[in-house]
């Protein structure tokens, strides 16, 4: 029996209910989620009072068995009927369902009915995360910015969704995943995105989400029913940016590249993301995602902002901006370009930016005009632009990003 | 060295809604370090392991038989340890350091009687 520390069991905790909730669907049917949630949920708790003098020595094993062993009784209790009336399954068959399945395809089926076309795409991707990673509705909320119970009602409503359609999706035919995978893959890199780029959720809620969307980007490559060049630029791009996001967050404040701790990147995901490029190339296909995960080698690859390929960067911004013309995309493609022609040039491009009036409220954009502004030496303009910035600051912790940089424009020029 | 019995009542597996598995998979970690700890130092005794939640329950003259305790559920008996310590003041300080104190469950701190041995 070994004890554990509180983020690994928390982790623990929240992974194995994902799995939990994918094996106990497939036993009572998609139309009976909740019967689903509430088992996994009662064999957690069963774990809770089952293991306080210390953890079985195989914890995976011991919920799989109690859950199931939980799944029987509420099926010998009463009959749980799936959509079409039938009875799902009665005690007997229960046994029958092969126990050894493997338990990233449940995984993956419910990962892909998550991607239901009736849901947006931000629904899609809280909902992978409230089931798939065993997230807590306030969790997920919280990384999205949102009012916990506005986010219970959206959940509730979007589960109704996924069970109304009544069929479990099968991940293990390739026509069918077929459908659906580039929702799937959209939903995994809002994912990323929430816990990479969202300067609103708390640090280690960032941390969880950056890293389940790595795990599923590298479920999906891994999978011979979901795998292709896409879903390997996909893992290629979460693990290139993910090795990078605990020197990102460093010391409670944003850290911009030039002040990360490159040795503090994280070597065994810059190596898995790297493998996953050279295996992304393998298509004929240049899709937006190869060339954000090429953009992520990039910089993976440079020992210091110095010796980045700007250059290249920006030649593959170029290539990106023509599939996603996005204000967004046309910002960093600006900041890489500042770094080529120099950051008066780079003022002029951001400024020319087309729909610029759609990054008003975007903080990171008076912050990147600020810092062009103060490499160019234009303190007074720096502080103007910074100013705003902060007055468009939703936190804490991103009025102390501008804070901090307000202060470098009074302070001696370094 | 007296024996103390610590019944714990409530406490996370009773709150309702449940809290999220992060949550409680935290609130276990703190668990069993504040148990293996006691249990390490030879404070708790590693015998017993834990209770679990179902079981019968025997009541009255009719001795009528019931499924489960029965209890509501901040008075729910969801564990115990056996501890020893010098005092009931030493076991108390003890009891101070469990989790269940995180969701509102409470701590019984029980000595055992003392029997006196016949020579």
């Amino acid at each position: 029996m070994t004890t554990g520390d509180e983020h690994a069991l928390a982790v623990l905790f929240r992974q194995e209910s994902g799995r939990l909730v994918a094996y106990l669907t497939r036993f009572f049917g998609v139309q009976n989620l909740h019967l689903a949630e509430d088992v996994a949920q009662e064999t957690l708790l069963a774990a809770l009072q089952a293991w306080t003098h210390g953890l079985p020595p195989d914890p995976a094993a011991w919920l799989f068995r109690v859950a199931k062993n939980r799944a029987r009784d509420v099926l010998r209790r009463r009959q749980v009927r799936r959509g079409n009336g039938e009875v799902a399954l009665d005690s007997e068959e229960l046994s029958v369902v092969p126990a050894d399945r493997d338990p990233d395809e449940d995984l993956l089926a419910i990962m892909f009915c998550c991607c239901h076309p009736r849901l947006t795409d931000d629904t899609q991707t809280m909902l992978i995360l409230r089931l798939v990673c065993g997230f807590g509705t306030g969790e997920v909320a919280l990384a999205f910015f949102s009012d916990p119970s506005a986010m219970e009602k959206r959940l509730v409503r979007a589960k109704k969704v996924v069970a109304d359609e009544g069929r479990l999706f099968d991940a293990t035919s390739v026509a069918e995943t077929r459908e659906r995978r580039a929702a799937v893959m959209q939903a995994i890199y809002l994912m990323f995105d929430a816990g990479y780029h969202s300067t609103v959720a708390p640090e280690v809620v960032r941390l969880d989400v950056a890293a389940e969307a790595i795990r599923l980007a590298e479920l999906l490559a891994a999978s011979r029913w979901t795998t292709g060049p896409d879903a390997h630029a996909l893992a290629a791009l979460t693990c290139l940016h993910g090795a990078r996001l605990p020197a990102r967050l460093s010391a409670n404040t944003l850290r911009p590249l030039e002040e990360q701790d490159r040795s503090s990147w994280d070597a065994s995901l810059l190596d898995r993301g790297m493998r996953h490029l050279a295996a992304s190339a393998s298509g004929i296909e240049l899709s937006a995602l190869h060339l954000e995960a090429g953009i992520a080698a990039q910089h993976a690859v440079a020992s210091s902002v110095e010796t980045t390929d700007w250059a290249e960067i920006t030649r593959l911004y170029d290539l990106l901006y023509a599939r996603k013309p996005t204000p967004v995309v046309a910002l960093s493609r600006a900041i890489a370009r500042s770094r080529v022609v120099g950051p008066r040039q780079g003022i002029v491009e951001v400024l020319a930016i087309e729909d610029r009036e759609r990054l008003d409220a975007y903080p990171f954009y008076w912050a990147t005009l600020g810092d062009l502004a103060l490499r160019d030496g234009d303190r007074l303009q720096a502080h103007k632009w910074l100013s705003r910035g902060l007055s468009s600051a939703r936190t804490e912790r991103e009025r102390e990003v501008f804070l901090r940089r307000l202060i470098d424009c009074t302070g001696p020029m370094s | 060295m007296s024996k103390f019995i610590f019944l714990f009542r409530g406490g996370g597996i009773t709150i309702q809604p449940p809290p999220p598995p992060a949550e409680l998979g935290a609130h276990l970690a703190k668990w069993t370090q504040w148990v293996g700890g006691l249990i390490s130092s030879g404070k708790a005794d590693p015998g017993p392991p834990p209770l679990e939640n179902g079981g019968k329950t025997l009541r009255g003259t009719a001795k009528s038989l019931t499924d489960g305790p029965f209890a509501e559920a901040k008075d729910l008996v969801s564990g115990f340890i056996v501890v020893s310590a010098d005092s009931i003041d030493t076991a108390v300080e003890l009891a101070r350091g469990c989790p269940i104190f995180e969701y509102g469950g409470s701590v019984e701190v029980r000595p055992f009687m003392s029997m006196p041995q016949h020579t």
